[in-house]
């Protein structure tokens, strides 16, 4: 019950769907029993959820159709081994950023069971059941990773546009391009913004960031396209311009490199240099924001020893 | 060699500046130092110059000025540049405004590439001498230098190679005191100019960034591996301006860089202490030949671009607002 977590679980609500949902956080987990989730800023919405869990085995216990997982692709593995011989009947949900996520869930699942959200809003926990949201009015994608279950995918897609946020029903080859295209975005400016601890439009008032950001930006596509991947006319100015007008807002992984805490570098820039290197595409940029965001970590967690 | 042929004047009293300032002195030679902060002066003055960390000496200087007008009309031969690079401009200004002296002769001692142009800018070439620093340290206190290492030989050339005898007289004055210096011709003092650039392109921004000190960044693989990165981009462009390396040279810079102390070299300082830095002279230059010879420097461009724009968020933040002005 992060950020994605908790606005994806007001909208399925707000249209009518059966959401139970579910946290460690017994603390949290209370509070929102008791009052709900809140999200403010860009909208304003509340809901109250009549199943609220502390585990995955209550969450499992109540028959769900679909598993949505929102958490941090780093706690994905402890997830995981909550989900052992989990029905072939429920689906799972992935609701993250990052490149190559979802082989994550193949080790439990068979791939007809999987699907995959871009989560194209974004927001910041203000309290425990409360989100400020900061960024919402772009469209969210949503399908079935290898177009197995496109039913579902289709009727999850127009559940949340019918609560309120605009989400599109991808094929897989479609949605593979808009992972890629939002990971780009992600790995241009959350390591500069993370590293260097300019917000997003302090970033793109200095032409010295946004020189990094463009060529961030240009290194990734150019892996993107060797994996096939189809960008529109212009696609970089369009990052830019998009960028320029996103305000205060800044990825989490920019925020968690900030806070010196564990992030997902490896599935955005980390990704780009794997992939650059099964290409031959040399990557220095996504290299160096990489190799510098895990050396700095290396060294909160290590401290002394090294 | 006589100790008392020139005399000196040392502008900047940072490390490199106090410990040239100390190794003239030890040496005989006759010494003014110059600082505008007055409290310094005082410190220097009662309490001497003192080389702590690898080295314990100390030092007395009679003569020290609160100006560089008073430094100029003191009968120097020889002023000593070792302020920041991105002082230099304003240093030069002032000493032209004062100087009477068409013989007075100017050492840059400052590392970086494109140094010298500043120089020439307002001096004569044959009036310029370069320094390449082999040594380093940390101000403990205003008038203490925390030696951190110092690596021979030090480098000393007369830019347009007309002068020689100054450069050889220097070589023998510092080499008397041990800080072995080695006169060489301008060719030869560009190329050790590039090299030290490069080594300092290496680390310098990468620890000023990840807040790791050098020992550090070299013994995480990670960053050892943008250190090499950095180093080769560094030669492709070296090259092309047609500096020489020796055999191994990446290797050697690295075996060179792992006894690197556990600090920050004095880039990441001025960084983590809000100042500005010097990566304009450093791997600034490096991305400026690049462009120069057509060849990419993505990482050099990363790590100065990212400085540049922590920088200036740092100094407008540092700027004082209506409130502070008035209190």
């Amino acid at each position: 019950m992060g950020t994605t977590g908790m606005i994806l679980a007001v909208h399925l609500k707000q249209a009518g769907c059966e959401v139970a949902i579910c946290d460690f956080d017994i603390e949290k987990m209370n509070l929102i029993r008791h009052n709900g989730i809140h999200l403010e800023g860009m909208i304003s919405k509340s809901s109250y959820f009549d199943y609220v869990c502390d585990s995955v085995e209550e969450l499992l216990e109540l028959g769900i159709d679909v598993l949505v997982s929102c958490v941090k692709t780093y706690h994905v593995p402890a997830l995981l081994n909550s989900l052992d011989n989990l029905d072939k009947n429920i689906h799972i949900l992935s609701a993250q950023d990052g490149i190559d996520i979802c082989q994550k869930y193949i080790k439990i699942c068979k791939e007809s069971q999987i699907m995959r959200m871009v989560v194209n809003y974004a927001g910041n926990i203000l309290t425990q059941n409360t989100v400020k949201v900061t960024y919402f009015n772009s469209q969210s994608f949503l399908g079935s990773i290898n177009d197995r279950c496109p039913e579902k995918a289709d009727w999850l897609a127009n559940s949340i546009k019918k609560g309120g946020h605009d989400c599109q029903h991808l094929d897989s080859f479609q949605l593979r391009d808009e992972v890629w295209k939002k990971s780009l975005i992600v790995a241009a400016i959350g390591p500069i913004c993370g590293i260097s601890k300019l917000n997003l439009q302090e970033a793109m008032n200095n032409e010295d960031s946004v020189e990094i950001i463009e060529q961030t930006l240009i290194e990734g596509m150019e892996v993107a396209k060797a994996e096939g991947v189809k960008f529109d006319d212009n696609y970089v100015q369009l990052c830019l311009r998009m960028l320029k007008e996103a305000g205060d807002h800044l990825p989490s992984l920019g925020i968690d490199i900030r806070k010196d805490e564990k992030n997902e570098i490896d599935f955005f820039n980390g990704k780009i240099v794997r992939y650059g290197k099964k290409h031959y595409i040399q990557t220095p940029l996504n290299l160096t924001f990489t190799n510098v965001v895990n050396a700095m970590h290396f060294k909160k967690i290590n401290g002394h020893s090294i | 060699m006589n100790p008392k042929k020139y005399k000196i004047g040392v502008i900047g009293l940072g490390p490199v500046g106090l410990m040239l300032g100390h190794y003239f002195n030890k040496a005989n030679c006759d010494v003014v130092l110059c600082s505008r902060n007055e409290e310094h002066i005082d410190l220097i003055k009662s309490e001497g110059v003192h080389l702590a960390g690898t080295k314990d000496e100390r030092s007395q200087f009679s003569e020290i000025c609160s100006s560089i007008e008073d430094l100029v009309k003191s009968n120097v031969d020889i002023i000593v540049s070792a302020v920041k690079a991105y002082q230099i401009d304003s240093v030069l200004h002032e000493i032209n405004l004062h100087n009477r002296n068409p013989s007075l002769m100017i050492i840059a001692a400052q590392n970086g590439i494109g140094i010298v142009d500043k120089y020439s800018f307002l001096f004569d070439l044959s009036k310029i001498f370069r320094f390449v620093i082999n040594f380093a340290g940390n101000m403990n206190a205003p008038n203490v230098v925390n030696v951190t290492f110092i690596i021979s030989p030090n480098y000393i050339a007369s830019v347009d190679d007309s002068r020689p005898d100054i450069s050889k007289w220097i070589e023998d004055v510092l080499s008397s005191v041990e800080l072995f210096t080695k006169s060489v011709d301008s060719f030869e003092l560009t190329k050790e100019t590039w090299h030290k650039t490069i080594l300092n392109a290496s680390l310098s921004p990468l620890c000023a960034i990840s807040k790791l000190t050098m020992r550090e960044a070299m013994k995480i693989p990670d960053t050892n591996e943008i250190i090499e990165r950095i180093i080769m981009e560094a030669m492709e462009v070296a090259k092309a301006e047609d500096i020489r390396f020796e055999k191994n040279f990446v290797k050697l810079c690295l075996r060179y860089l792992s006894k690197a102390g556990n600090h920050f070299p004095s880039l990441a300082v001025d960084l983590l202490n809000k100042k500005q830095t010097e990566i304009d002279f450093i791997n600034g230059q490096l991305v400026q030949y690049g462009r120069k010879h057509y060849i990419r420097t993505p990482l050099n461009l990363t790590f100065t671009n990212m400085i540049r724009a922590i920088t200036k968020e740092n100094l407008k933040s540092n700027q004082p607002t209506l409130t502070n002005v008035n209190e």
